[in-house]
């Protein structure tokens, strides 16, 4: 049993390393999400890279290697931290920086945007204000008596785009406590983000509750919201059969508000 | 007579249909005014080769006694009539309106899968008031008109024109219409802007939110002009406006939104 778990994870990380591409002076920002890689954000990455812009996405703290490393993983001290070096790292050499995150990096990003409002624009892929997994509210409780439990089925679309995903394929229980802790901070700050932002999110989604986006939209501060709502594809949007769509429309939304265009 | 129900009575008021272009834009006052309301957007747009069409609601720009007698299925009636029209001079039409027009801009969307886009600014769809959607209907028959609550003075007041009392039956009407387009709002998957004004106190902000979760929109652009008030059309940013509608229109036309 543990041999085939051990080999599945095998399989599944085969490249979770971070990527980077230099670019032009606008710098975006990938944040990949809960038990996910950077490979994640990989086809979209290429496509703004492709577009002239300088791309980071950082491996986050405890994904990409065992189950035991991330129930080690603390929300602040681990995962919001690695994100604020990241964005540091970016900002010093960007004269703009845009973060996109999917799912648990949406949250990331949605905190980096309260905090530096000097952030040109965040990208909201499948944005996980509420998780639709009763265990994982229930994580908080678990944690003390069960490392983890089954991830649930895959509800991509394509399912080729099982290639880009990473997961450990089970759902490490600690960390998913961490994930409850962020969501929860996340929700308060909403009003206090004021960068333009461009949300993007699947009514086939089965990871996150149908009210996360509609919730977004109604807590933002932003003055400037753009709502991309897709039909065929699953939680992992940003590799899943409407891809190349997520990819254009991030594309034209960093046009849009990126600062030295206007 | 009529001067001492309409505000701004020397304003122009009445409809209009100005032929330019291929790609037509309705547009749709709101409740208790004229196209005054639309006049200046129509104006930009025109300028820029769209025809623009604007009707003028059954009981509007006459008497608040005559607004009471009109049931909402009227000012649909009169908005889908001129919608027809557009679309015979036109080869794409996208619809929009102000407040109540926004609201009727949403139902045209929902009846009509042609069109190619919906323009709402501010659109009515839950008003801020818990309470008067309820007190509405019960104080019509005994209250048909009721004083409109003074507010601070705004730009748009020299440009709307309309009445200044509020006529109770047809509020009541307006709230009928909500709950028409609420049910409606599954059939909407057309590209939708909203501008709201960030000192607007009439709307809910929670429109857009309600869109998200009701409609089966595939695109929405949200945008807040924080010095405007619930006439976003008329307020000092209406220029504004008119560009984000431009470049809304234009997107949409290159297959992009």
């Amino acid at each position: 049993m543990r041999v085939a778990a051990q080999l599945r994870l095998r399989v599944l990380q085969a490249h979770p390393e971070s990527f980077s591409f230099s670019g032009s002076s606008v710098g975006v920002l990938l944040l990949h999400g809960f038990t996910g890689t950077p490979r994640e954000m990989l086809r979209v990455g290429e496509v703004l890279h492709a577009q002239g812009l300088t791309v980071r996405a950082p491996l986050l703290p405890g994904h990409g290697t065992t189950l035991a490393a991330m129930n080690r993983c603390h929300w602040q001290r681990d995962w919001v931290a690695a994100v604020e070096t990241a964005y540091a790292d970016l900002a010093s050499i960007c004269s703009e920086v845009f973060v996109a995150g999917l799912s648990m990096g949406s949250l990331l990003a949605l905190w980096l945007g309260a905090h530096h409002p000097q952030i040109s624009g965040l990208l909201l892929y499948s944005p996980a204000l509420w998780a639709t997994n009763r265990r994982l509210s229930l994580a908080p409780m678990l944690q003390y008596v069960l490392p983890s439990f089954p991830a649930g089925a895959s509800d991509l679309h394509d399912l080729q785009a099982a290639v880009w995903g990473g997961g450990y394929g089970r759902h490490p229980v600690r960390a998913a406590a961490q994930l409850l802790a962020l969501q929860r901070q996340v929700r308060v700050l909403l009003p206090q983000v004021h960068a333009p932002a461009l949300v993007v999110y699947s009514t086939q989604d089965c990871s996150i509750r149908p009210r996360s986006a509609p919730e977004a939209l109604r807590c933002l501060g932003s003055p400037d919201l753009e709502v991309l709502r897709l039909e065929h594809s699953g939680h992992m949007l940003t590799a899943d059969a409407e891809w190349a769509r997520v990819a254009a429309v991030s594309a034209a939304f960093i046009t849009r508000y990126a600062h030295s265009n206007s | 007579m009529i001067s001492a129900v309409l505000q701004n009575p020397h304003l122009e008021g009445a409809p209009f249909l100005w032929k330019e272009g291929s790609v037509g834009v309705l547009l749709l006052h709101g409740f208790a005014t004229t196209t005054s309301e639309v006049r200046l957007l129509g104006g930009y747009l025109r300028a820029r080769g769209y025809t623009v069409a604007a009707p003028l609601l059954p009981g509007h720009g006459t008497t608040p006694q005559e607004m009471n007698r009109c049931r909402w299925q009227e000012w649909v009636a009169a908005c889908e009539d001129a919608y027809r029209a557009l679309t015979a001079c036109c080869e794409c039409v996208f619809v929009g309106g102000e407040s109540m027009g926004g609201l009727l801009a949403l139902y045209l969307a929902s009846i009509y899968p042609k069109v190619q886009g919906v323009l709402a600014y501010a659109p009515a769809l839950q008003i801020t008031s818990r309470t008067k959607p309820l007190l509405a209907p019960l104080l019509a028959p005994f209250i048909p008109m009721s004083a409109k609550p003074s507010h601070a003075p705004t730009h748009a007041d020299a440009f709307w024109q309309g009445y200044t009392v509020r006529p109770l039956h047809a509020a009541a009407e307006l709230f009928h219409l909500q709950q028409a387009v609420r049910a409606r709002l599954a059939w909407i998957c057309q590209p939708l802007l909203i501008v709201q004004g960030g000192r607007d106190h009439t709307v809910s902000s929670e429109v857009p939110a309600i869109l998200a979760a009701e409609s089966s929109l595939a695109w929405m652009e949200v945008h807040c002009l924080a010095d405007s008030g619930h006439c976003v059309l008329l307020d000092a940013e209406w220029q504004q406006g008119a560009e984000l509608t431009t470049a809304f229109i234009e997107k949409v036309l290159a297959g992009c939104a």
